[in-house]
């Protein structure tokens, strides 16, 4: 399965791929939305990972090329902190499936990267 | 086995030192500059790695190595004006903070990513929470 993470901060990146591999996914990561698209556009993922605030292209717009101009369907799970949930709905209305408010529980991620991989 | 090295070491700063202890003073030994905050808590950050030592050097390391240059430039952000970016670098610094441990700091920063505060204030804040930062950026060095 193969994963894509889209994440500006060292850290976050770090955390995630950490977890993300020691459970036998495969992982690219980008650090800015248009290259988030332009990954989207040559590969074939299972499952998107963004955060909402990235350089040039952001988490709720990347979401809506996904779903609108892409036309695709790999569940969209969003990285948000918390007190954003104005915007956490908005990526839902544009389709996200799920959010996970950072800082992250590693457990948490993976139920919930699990559980939708599982439904795909 | 280092990890539980780096784990051992803060837990007894955590738990063998008093309160007394805790304190920081400023160079010349005079507590009047004192804050009393705890030493970094590296429990999250023990948990995300799973027993791999090498993602907690790294993860300590970046922090230590790239946060000096990141708070002289919200300090430059706040004493230009700049609150919009000094906003964004708070919403940045959030999260590394509970990834290394420092977390009395948060509250401080916290305020600052708010933007509820202006001014002589929003200085004093960010002046507080950097001096946190900075001792526990000593700590973690002590640490790895």
């Amino acid at each position: 399965m193969k994963i894509l993470v889209c994440e500006d901060d060292f850290m976050m990146i770090k955390a995630i791929e950490h977890k993300l591999k020691s459970e036998g996914y495969l992982v690219d990561v980008v650090t800015d939305g248009n290259q988030a698209i332009e990954k989207i556009r040559q590969g074939d993922y299972d499952l998107i990972m963004t955060d909402l605030l990235m350089p040039f292209v952001g988490g709720l717009e990347l979401i809506n090329t996904v779903r609108n101009e892409l036309l695709l369907k790999m569940p969209i799970i969003v990285l948000s902190r918390l007190g954003n949930e104005d915007t956490i709905i908005e990526a839902f209305k544009l389709g996200a499936d799920d959010y996970i408010t950072k800082p992250f529980s590693p457990n948490e991620v993976s139920i919930r990267v699990k559980r939708l991989l599982i439904k795909r | 086995m280092e990890v539980f090295k780096i784990v051992a070491v803060n837990i007894y700063y955590m738990t063998e030192t008093t309160p007394e202890n805790k304190h920081r003073s400023n160079e010349s030994g005079n507590f009047s500059d004192s804050i009393n905050y705890p030493l970094p808590d590296l429990s999250y950050l023990v948990e995300l790695a799973d027993g791999d030592e090498a993602f907690i050097k790294e993860i300590i390391t970046h922090f230590v190595e790239s946060s000096p240059g990141f708070l002289l430039s919200m300090k430059e952000s706040a004493m230009s004006g700049d609150h919009k970016k000094l906003r964004f670098a708070a919403h940045t610094l959030l999260p590394q903070l509970t990834f290394v441990g420092i977390l009395a700091a948060i509250p401080y920063i916290e305020k600052i990513e708010s933007g509820d505060i202006l001014n002589a204030e929003l200085i004093a804040e960010l002046d507080c929470g950097i001096k946190i930062i900075n001792y526990g950026i000593e700590d973690l060095k002590k640490m790895i």
